[in-house]
């Protein structure tokens, strides 16, 4: 039976990708950090044997070590592992609005980045036992230094965790990709926020459900150049990064 | 030619790099403040700023199962990236108040996200990472000021310190791509990662 891992599972885009591997007959190791959803649980009543809510908070070590034991003790290897996982939201980081939050920078960095290495990092062995062997990556349109050149914004956290993020994916790649494993890096566009009760917010333009099904398309299937290491987006566009 | 500016600081002058571009100022009759030299009292204008920042470790590597060492990390992520922003922000006034509006960084084609390698020094990457997309962001505010940036590999262990230093001297003080003739071109908008031996990089 396949199996995957996904992070930062229990609302928005991580919780479209589990809802669709389930109706697909996956197995589901699904990440939560903080309990203020609880959309998992009650997908959990449907899936009982299939859905495994794993307590996982990227930026500390420890709980990844943790969510590493938990699956290893339940599943023998894992097919993919999706790093969906990210801090966002604004932070007050302004050059020209003194003081910056500069404990922000590293709190980005610590989720949104290593937590996506010390992920990698911990289920190599998972991995390597499955038969797929792939690890994709949510990062965004922001971690393109080309791109920024023309962003007005003052929120520098994120879109430097985000670049962090890429060149991490980028060092996995050049590592692991001679070994058999297979990458994806993907931009999933400017979605709609997941409310607890599973409705959407007005503001942003698309449905994390439908982005899930355009997510599962890069992320399932064999791609003709795995040499090469892209990062697409929600419509199958390559941006640079 | 002399050149257009009167005062650099440098945020450290401790590598050899750094030693050598404060020794190529001095030649050329810039001031070099260092944080030594100014102490608690922050110069109130500065024409051209040089962050040395640049931390590598030969600790920092990447194993399976481990990953990176975090404390190790920090470190290396706090020197080059939650420094450099913190003393830019400290210094931005007296480069507000000064002539020439300069940033210079250092940094090294190995951190460049399209073509590193993973050979060693992941950590050391992903902050350069970060930093690059600092400095763009912050070229987005600050070019219509009239700032202009320079980022610079000085090839350590590659070239000595003193040729690092006289490129870098050129890079830093020189205006990038105006045409006497063509005053409509001006390359300076571009934020670009270039190198001692005059090569560019793209990221
Ligand atoms: N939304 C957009 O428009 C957009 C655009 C470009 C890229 N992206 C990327 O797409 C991905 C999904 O976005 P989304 O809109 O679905 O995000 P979201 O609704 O904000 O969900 C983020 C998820 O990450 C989890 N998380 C946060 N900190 C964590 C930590 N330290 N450890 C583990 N999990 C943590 C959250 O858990 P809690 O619920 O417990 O807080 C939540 O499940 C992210 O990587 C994001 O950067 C989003």
């Amino acid at each position: 039976m396949n199996a995957v891992f996904i992070t930062g599972a229990d609302r928005g885009l991580g919780y479209a990708l589990c809802a669709s591997y389930l109706a697909d007959g996956f197995t589901v190791f699904a990440g939560k950090y903080l309990c203020d959803y609880s959309l998992l649980e009650r997908l959990g009543e449907r899936y009982t044997e299939r859905l495994h809510i794993v307590p996982l908070d990227v930026g500390n070590p420890e709980s990844v070590v943790a969510a590493y034991a938990y699956t290893a003790e339940r599943v023998g290897g894992l097919d993919m592992l999706i790093s969906n996982a990210a801090l966002m939201g604004r932070v007050n980081c302004s050059l020209l609005d003194p003081p910056m939050d500069i404990e922000a920078a590293w709190r980005s960095f610590s989720v949104n980045a290593l937590g996506a290495l010390r992920l990698a990092a911990a289920f190599m062995p998972l991995l390597s036992a499955g038969q797929t062997r792939r690890l994709c990556f949510v990062s965004s349109e922001v971690a393109s230094v080309t791109l920024m050149k023309h962003s007005r914004s003052d929120g520098f956290p994120y879109p430097m965790s985000k670049a962090s993020l890429n060149m991490a994916v980028r060092l996995l790649f050049c590592k692991y990709y001679p070994l058999g494993y297979t990458f994806r890096l993907f931009h999933p566009g400017w979605m709609k926020r997941m409310l607890p009760d599973g409705s959407l917010s007005e503001e942003a333009e698309y449905d994390p459900t439908d982005i899930a099904a355009t997510a599962r398309n890069y992320f399932d299937n064999d791609l003709g150049d795995e040499h090469r290491l892209i990062m697409l987006d929600y419509r199958g566009r390559e941006w640079p990064y | 030619m002399r050149c257009a500016f009167n005062t650099a600081l440098m945020t450290s002058a401790h590598t050899a790099f750094a030693e050598a571009l404060a020794k190529v100022f001095v030649r050329e009759g810039l001031r070099v403040l260092t944080p030594e030299s100014f102490g608690v009292c922050a110069p109130e204008s500065v024409d051209i700023y040089v962050d040395t920042s640049d931390s590598t470790d030969g600790r920092d590597v990447f194993t399976e199962g481990a990953g990176l060492d975090e404390s190790l990390t920090r470190r290396i992520y706090e020197h080059n990236v939650l420094r450099p922003m913190t003393l830019l922000e400290a210094h931005l006034k007296a480069l507000i108040g000064g002539q020439g509006r300069r940033l210079c960084f250092l940094s090294s084609r190995a951190a460049l996200t399209s073509s590193a390698l993973a050979d060693s020094n992941w950590a050391y990457k992903l902050s350069k990472a970060a930093l690059h997309m600092f400095l763009q962001m912050a070229a987005n505010k600050l070019l219509p000021m009239g700032f202009t940036f320079r980022l610079f590999d000085p090839l350590c262990g590659l070239l000595a310190p003193e040729a690092a230093a006289e490129a870098a001297f050129s890079y830093f003080t020189r205006r990038r791509g105006t045409e006497r003739d063509n005053p409509m071109r001006d390359d300076e908008t571009r934020l670009v990662l270039r190198d001692a031996l005059g090569g560019e990089h793209a990221w």
